[in-house]
C-alpha cells in the first residue's frame, strides 16, 4: 500500500533535479556583498591583495584585488536595529569583528575566513562599538563595558563594566599603551583611560572638546576632530592638548587621516594638518564642486577628488597636482556621484575605493607616471536591495516582424496584393535563413581550419555551430522567447536592465539623490514597477513606469522608461504623496496601459492620461481593497469622471489585535487553462476563479490565531475564512488560480505548516458566459472549498509559484529556506485533494495518496548548491515555450534559472544528439545505396555462371 | 525511501554510541544561554576547509552562529525556549535535532521528529551532528549499456525476424522431419522456402558461399 505511494513520489522528486552537466547552463548567480561602509586594504599572505569590507547589510567580506570577485563572505544575523560585523580590525591573520549587537566578537582568519573564535562581550546590545588589537591583546568597547582579552584566548583577562552609556567610544594606541576615549550622553568632556603593557586599565584623565557630538566627529590614530558651525576643533588623545581653528565656511562635513583633517563646506573644501608644535594650521584650500567627492589617501600625505569624469590627486606638501579622466567603458550605465572614496598608495600609483550613492563599487588605480585611471573593476552592489522585478520579451526578431508585416494592412486590401505580400515576405524569411545558414557554414569552415582536421575536431565544430549562443546574436526574441530583460528596481533608487541569457547589465538608471522608496502598512519598503507597453507592438517601444516619492518634498514620482535600452522617456513629479497606485486593466489607443496614482486626499492622476473613449463599459470603473486603521473598505474608483467612493466598509471579522501580515490579490492577466477538474467518478468539478477575490492574512499575537480570510473586493463579500490555532510568523502566501497556499509556523507541532485552499464552484457551472467572472451576480450556492495542511521540514522566506505562458502546466510552488537552497513543490504534492485512502480508480488516475509530510529533498533544490540568503522575493514569468518558467531569486545573491515543472515536454532534450542521428541517417541512406547496387551486380554474376 | 529510513536509524544509533560524557557549561546567571555542540564530518573530507561555507541555525534561522576550525560551534545570546539546530552548508546532509532551554538554562536535546513532536528521543548534549552523506543535487545521466540497446524494441524487431529468415530454414532444412511437420502447419505459403530462395539469389553463389553467408552475419557479407 505504502510503497508504490513511496515509489510515485519519487519518481516525480525525480523529475525536477537538473543534470550535473547542466550546471551553469540556464542558470547564473550573482553573489553581492552589500553597500560598502567601511573598506580595508589588505594583503593575504605573501600575494593576494584583499579588500574588508564590511558593509550595511551585515555582510563582512573580503575581496579579491585584483578581479573584484568575493574571496569569502560571512553573512551575519540581520539585525533591524543596527548592522553587524561593521565595526572591525585586523591583524596579521585575523580580522576581529563586533556582531551579534555588539554583544560578542568573532575572529575569522583572514585567508579564507573561517571562524577561529568567538568571545561574548557582554548580553547587553550597544551600536556605541571600537574595537583595537595589539601584538597581545585584543581591546573592546561596546556600550558599558570595556573588555581584554589576550590573543588566542576565549576567556576576557579584563573586564570593566561602567554605569553609565557611552555615546562614543574609541581607542588609540601609542608605542605600548592603549588609550580607550569615550563620552557619556550629554557630557562634552571625554574620558581617558590608558591600558599598559600588561592591559590593566590605570589613569584616567580627561579631554574637553566643548562641540563634542559624536556625528560631528572623526577620530583617528591620535586625534579627535569635531567641527560646529565654522569653527573646528582638534583634541590630542596622547597629549590631552586641544587645537582650535575657525574656518571661514560652514563646515557640513569633515574627514580624517592622520595629521590631515579635511573639512568640507558648500562651497570651499579646506586641508588642515595638525602637529603638536604649530597646533592646527590650514594647509591647502582644494577647488572642488559639491558634486565631488573627496577623500585622503590612508598612508600618502594626498587628497583624491572624484568628479564624474575625472580623477585628481593633489599634493598637500607641495603645489603638485593632477587630474586624470575617466573613461566612461558603457553610456548605457548611468551611475550616481561618488559617496566615499577609500585610497591607497602604491609604489607607483594609487589605488582607488569608490563607492558611489547607488552602492556602486569602483577599483580604480591611478598612474604617476602616466596619470592615466585604469578602470580595474566594479560591482553593482544596490542589487542587494532588489524590491520589485519584471522580465520583459525581447523585441521581434526580424523574420518575426516581416510575419507581422504579412498580416498587418491584410484587412485592407484585395487578394492579389495580399497574395504578394505574403510571396514577398516568404522570400525575405528565406533569404535571412539562406545567410544564416551560409555564415554557420563558414564558421564551421573557420574553426575546423583553425582549431585541426581530426573528425572528432568536425564533429565538436559542428555542434557549436549548432548551439551558437545566442548572446552573441542580434538583440531579438529568439525562438522560443527564453531570453528575456529582466528590470530590477532597488530601494537604492537604480533600475537595472539585466540579459537574462547571462546576467549581464544592459542599462541602470539612478533615480537621483531625492530617491526614496514608498512605504506602506505591511512591507517596508516598496518602489513599484509596471510594464505599460511589452514589446509585442513592434511599431512602438516598450514602455515601463517605476513609481517612488521625492525624499524632501514626500511627493510621488513617477519615471517611464523604455524596458530595452533603459533610454527615460519621462520624469514626472506629481503635487502630491501617493497614497496607492494600481495598473489600470485597459490600454490606450497607444497599447499602454495607464497607471493610477491616488494621492493622500483622493487626488487621482492617470499616467499616461486615458480618454473616454479608450474606456469600454466593462472597465469604466476599478476597484480597489483599501487597509484603514481600524476597518478594511471597498472603494470604486471612477475613470471616467475620477472619483472615488467606498463601496463597502467593515473589519472582515478581524478585530484590532490581529494584525494583517499578508494581502494577496491576483494579476489581472493571469491565465487559467482549464477550467475545471476532473474526479475520479468522471464528473467534473468546476473552479471558482474569481479575479477580484483577495486573499488577506492576518495574525493575532495575543491567541496565536492565524486567519486567512478571502474576500470579493467589488461585493466585500467574504467567500471564505479560516482559522489556524497556535501559528506563528513568518506568515506568507500565495494566491492563483482558484487556490490559495500559505505556510506558518505552528507553535504546538514546533514546525512549519503548509496549508492549501481550493476553491471550486461544485459540479455545475454556474457563470454561463465564461469570459467575464461577474462579482455582482450572486451564486446560487457558495463556492465548494477544500483544504489541506502539510507539515514541511524546513523554514520558509520566500515563496512564490510558476508561471507558464498558457496556465496548462502543473504550477509548482517555490519556497526558499533560510540555509539559502530554493525548493520546488509539485501543486501535485500541495494538493487539497489528496485522497486518504487511495482506489484502484485512484491510482489509475495517478493521483497521489495523503501523507502528512511534504519531504524536501537536496534533488529538487532548483538552485542546487548555489545558495541564495535572506530571499525578499522570486519571481517567476512565463515563457514562450509552456512547459518552461523564468525564475528569479533576489536576497544576498541573484539567481535565475529556467523551471520546468512538468518536464520539458514541449522540445526535445538538450542533450538530444542532432550531429550523431544525422550521420546515422545518411550513413544508412548510403549503406542501402552501395548494398543495393553491389546485389545488382552480384546477381548478374550469379547469372552468368 | 527505505534505505534512508535505514541510513537515518544507523545514524542515530552512532550518534547515541559516540555520545560524550562532557557536560554542557550552563551560565546559571543570566536568562541567555549557549547551545554547543559539535560536528562530525565523514573520515574523507576536512573540517577546517569545509566550516567556511557552513553555519548553524536555530530555529530556521532565528539565531545563526558560525562554526569553527575544530568543527565545534556555540551559539551565543539563545533564551529559552526550544529550538530546532540545523546546518546550513551545500556538502553534507545533516540531521536536525531539537534542543530544550529550560528557564533555568538545563539543556536537553532530543531526535527531531516533526511527525510527532512529542515523542521524546534524548540525545547526549553537547550536540553532536553528523553527516547522513553528501548533498546530491544531480540526476545521473542515462548511460550506454549493451543490455539497453539488446532489448530495445527497434533492435528486437530487427534481430527476431533475422533469426526467423536465416536460422529456421537451415533448421528445416538439416531435419526432413521437422520440415515435414513445418509443412503441414497451415503457415502462409509464401513464407519460409521463398524467402531462403529469396536470400539465396541476394546473397547469390555456390552452394559453399551461400553456407558462408547463412553463418557469419549479413553485415559482414555486403563489405
Amino acid at each position: 500500500m505504502r510503497l508504490p505511494l513511496l515509489v510515485t513520489v519519487a519518481l516525480l522528486a525525480s523529475v525536477t533535479a537538473i543534470f550535473e552537466d547542466q550546471v551553469g547552463k540556464f542558470d547564473w548567480r550573482k553573489p553581492l556583498i552589500g553597500c560598502p561602509t567601511r573598506v580595508q586594504f589588505d594583503k593575504v599572505g605573501s600575494k593576494s591583495d584583499r579588500l574588508l569590507v564590511s558593509t550595511e547589510q551585515s555582510i563582512l567580506a573580503s575581496l579579491v584585488l585584483n578581479t573584484g570577485k568575493i574571496g569569502w563572505r560571512k553573512i551575519m544575523e540581520n539585525s533591524e536595529e543596527a548592522t553587524n560585523g561593521l565595526v572591525f580590525t585586523k591583524d596579521r591573520e585575523y580580522i576581529y569583528s563586533i556582531s551579534q549587537d555588539g554583544r560578542s566578537v568573532r575572529v575569522w582568519n583572514k585567508q579564507n575566513g573561517m571562524l577561529a573564535r568567538q568571545m561574548i562581550i557582554s548580553e547587553e546590545k550597544s551600536t556605541i562599538q571600537a574595537i583595537h588589537v595589539t601584538k597581545e591583546h585584543l581591546f573592546v568597547a561596546s556600550g558599558k563595558t570595556l573588555i581584554v582579552f589576550r590573543l588566542g584566548e576565549e576567556k576576557h583577562i579584563e573586564k570593566k563594566v561602567s554605569t553609565f552609556e557611552r555615546t562614543f567610544s574609541a581607542y588609540f594606541a601609542q608605542e605600548n599603551s592603549v588609550f580607550h576615549v569615550s563620552a557619556k550622553s550629554g557630557n562634552s568632556e571625554l574620558e581617558i583611560v590608558e591600558y599598559e603593557d600588561d592591559a590593566s586599565p590605570k589613569t584616567v584623565k580627561q579631554l574637553k572638546l566643548s562641540s563634542f557630538k559624536s556625528e560631528n566627529c572623526q577620530y583617528n590614530t591620535q586625534f579627535i576632530s569635531c567641527f560646529q558651525g565654522a569653527q573646528l576643533e582638534i583634541g590630542d588623545v596622547f597629549t590631552q592638548k586641544v587645537h582650535k581653528i575657525s574656518l571661514d565656511f560652514q563646515i557640513q562635513s569633515i574627514e580624517t587621516s592622520g595629521k590631515l583633517v579635511l573639512a568640507r563646506g558648500s562651497q570651499k573644501t579646506e586641508v588642515i594638518e595638525v602637529t603638536p608644535a604649530n597646533g592646527a594650521q590650514v594647509r591647502k584650500s582644494l577647488d572642488v564642486s559639491s558634486s565631488d567627492a573627496v577623500g585622503i589617501t590612508e598612508n600618502h600625505e594626498s587628497i583624491v577628488v572624484s568628479s564624474s569624469d575625472a580623477i585628481g590627486v593633489i599634493f598637500v606638501n607641495s603645489n603638485n597636482h593632477f587630474s586624470a579622466k575617466r573613461v566612461q567603458n558603457d553610456q548605457k550605465m548611468e551611475n550616481s556621484k561618488t559617496k566615499s572614496i577609500f585610497a591607497r598608495k602604491n609604489e607607483k600609483d594609487w589605488e582607488i575605493v569608490l563607492v558611489g550613492e547607488d552602492c556602486r563599487t569602483e577599483f580604480v588605480t591611478v598612474d604617476e607616471g602616466s596619470k592615466v585611471v585604469n578602470f580595474e573593476w566594479a560591482r553593482e552592489e544596490s542589487l542587494i536591495n532588489t524590491v520589485s522585478v519584471e522580465m520583459v520579451d525581447l523585441p521581434l526578431s526580424e523574420s518575426q516582424q516581416m510575419i507581422e508585416d504579412e498580416f498587418e494592412e491584410a484587412g485592407q486590401q484585395n487578394i492579389i496584393s495580399a497574395f504578394i505580400r505574403r510571396i514577398q515576405s516568404q522570400f525575405g524569411q528565406l533569404c535571412r535563413q539562406i545567410t544564416k545558414n551560409v555564415e554557420k557554414v563558414i564558421y564551421v569552415v573557420t574553426s575546423v581550419a583553425r582549431d585541426g582536421n581530426s573528425v572528432s575536431d568536425f564533429i565538436n565544430s559542428v555542434r557549436s555551430a549548432g548551439q551558437s549562443n545566442s548572446a552573441s546574436g542580434p538583440f531579438e526574441r529568439d525562438y522560443f522567447n527564453l531570453r528575456k530583460v529582466i528590470i530590477v528596481v532597488t530601494s537604492s533608487g537604480t533600475v537595472f536592465g539585466i540579459d537574462s541569457s547571462d546576467g549581464q547589465y544592459l542599462w541602470k538608471l539612478w533615480l537621483g539623490e531625492t530617491f526614496s522608496p514608498l512605504d506602506s502598512r505591511i512591507n517596508e519598503k516598496r518602489v513599484p514597477l509596471f510594464v505599460q507597453r511589452t514589446t509585442a507592438h513592434y511599431q512602438l517601444d516598450g514602455l515601463a513606469s517605476v513609481i517612488f516619492k521625492n525624499k524632501d518634498t514626500n511627493n510621488g514620482v513617477i519615471v517611464s522608461f523604455n524596458p530595452m535600452i533603459g533610454k527615460v522617456e519621462s520624469r514626472n513629479e506629481l503635487r502630491y504623496p501617493i497614497k496607492r497606485l494600481s495598473l489600470l486593466p485597459v490600454h490606450t489607443s497607444k497599447h499602454v496601459y495607464p497607471v493610477i496614482l491616488i494621492g493622500k486626499n483622493d487626488e487621482i492622476k492617470i499616467f499616461p492620461p486615458i480618454s473616454p473613449e479608450e474606456l469600454t463599459s466593462t472597465s469604466s470603473s476599478l476597484h480597489l481593497l483599501d487597509l484603514q486603521q481600524e476597518s478594511i473598505q471597498g472603494l470604486k474608483v471612477d475613470l471616467s469622471t475620477q472619483n472615488i467612493q467606498a463601496v463597502w466598509q467593515g473589519n472582515l471579522g478581524l478585530s484590532s489585535d490581529d494584525e494583517i501580515v499578508v494581502i494577496k490579490g491576483k494579476s489581472f492577466n493571469q491565465k487559467v487553462h482549464s477550467q475545471g477538474r476532473v474526479l475520479v467518478t468522471r464528473e467534473v468539478q468546476y473552479k471558482y476563479v474569481n479575479p477580484n477575490l483577495a486573499a488577506i492574512a492576518s495574525i493575532n499575537k495575543a491567541t496565536q490565531q492565524l486567519t486567512i480570510t478571502l474576500v470579493d473586493i467589488v461585493t466585500g463579500q467574504i467567500v471564505h475564512s479560516a482559522n489556524i490555532g497556535k501559528a506563528a510568523e513568518p506568515i506568507h502566501l500565495v494566491h492563483s488560480e482558484n487556490w490559495i497556499a500559505y505556510s506558518y509556523w505552528s507553535e504546538k507541532g514546533r514546525r512549519t505548516e503548509l496549508g492549501i485552499i481550493e476553491l471550486y464552484e461544485g459540479s455545475e457551472e454556474q457563470h454561463q458566459q465564461k469570459d467575464i467572472f461577474d462579482s455582482k451576480i450572486g451564486q446560487k450556492l457558495p463556492p465548494v472549498v477544500t483544504q489541506q495542511s502539510y507539515i514541511y521540514a524546513q523554514g520558509v522566506e520566500a515563496m512564490t509559484v510558476s508561471e507558464t505562458e498558457q496556465g496548462l502546466t502543473t504550477r509548482s510552488i517555490l519556497l526558499a529556506h533560510p540555509t539559502g537552497s530554493i525548493h520546488e513543490v509539485s501543486r501535485r504534492l500541495l494538493d487539497a485533494n489528496r485522497p486518504m485512502e487511495l482506489t484502484q480508480a485512484m491510482r489509475e488516475e495517478m493521483m497521489i495518496g495523503y501523507m502528512p509530510e511534504i519531504a524536501v529533498a537536496t534533488e529538487e533544490m532548483i538552485n542546487y548548491n548555489q545558495t541564495v540568503h535572506r530571499v525578499r522575493g522570486i519571481k517567476t514569468s512565463p515563457s514562450g515555450l509552456e512547459s518552461t518558467s523564468l525564475v528569479l531569486a533576489y536576497g544576498t545573491d541573484l539567481f535565475f534559472t529556467r523551471l520546468v515543472p512538468s518536464g520539458t515536454f514541449d522540445i526535445l532534450k538538450d542533450d538530444f544528439d542532432h550531429v550523431l542521428i544525422s550521420l546515422v541517417l545518411t550513413g544508412l541512406v548510403v549503406g542501402s545505396y552501395v548494398s543495393k547496387r553491389l546485389a545488382r551486380s552480384n546477381a548478374l554474376a550469379s547469372q552468368w555462371s | 525511501m527505505k534505505s534512508v529510513e535505514l541510513i537515518f536509524l544507523i545514524t542515530s544509533l552512532i550518534l547515541l554510541c559516540e555520545a560524550s560524557e562532557e557536560l554542557g557549561k550552563v551560565e546559571q546567571t543570566s536568562t541567555l544561554f549557549s547551545v554547543e555542540g559539535e560536528i562530525a564530518l565523514p573520515q574523507t573530507s576536512n573540517c577546517a576547509k569545509w566550516t567556511s561555507t557552513a553555519r548553524v541555525h536555530l530555529n530556521h534561522g532565528q539565531h545563526v552562529g558560525f562554526i569553527r576550525q575544530d568543527c565545534t560551534f556555540r551559539v551565543d545570546f539563545v533564551p529559552s525556549g526550544t529550538y530546532i539546530v540545523q546546518i546550513e552548508n551545500t556538502e553534507y546532509v545533516f540531521e536536525p535535532i531539537r534542543v530544550d532551554i529550560t528557564s533555568k538554562g538545563k539543556m536537553r536535546a532530543r531526535k527531531l521528529t516533526i511527525l510527532q513532536p512529542n515523542n521524546v528521543n534524548t540525545l547526549p548534549y553537547p550536540l553532536r551532528l553528523s553527516s547522513r552523506g553528501p548533498a546530491r543535487y544531480f540526476r545521473k545521466r542515462e548511460e550506454w549499456r549493451i543490455t539497453d540497446m539488446l532489448f530495445s524494441p527497434m533492435v528486437l524487431m530487427l534481430v527476431v525476424p533475422l533469426v526467423v529468415m536465416l536460422i529456421l530454414p537451415k533448421m528445416t532444412a538439416n531435419d526432413p522431419e521437422l520440415k515435414r511437420e513445418m509443412e503441414n502447419m497451415q503457415m502462409p505459403k509464401v513464407d519460409m522456402p521463398d524467402v531462403g530462395e529469396m536470400m539465396a539469389n541476394f546473397f547469390g553463389g555456390p552452394a559453399p558461399s551461400k553456407k558462408k553467408a547463412v553463418t557469419g552475419s549479413s553485415g559482414q557479407r555486403r563489405k
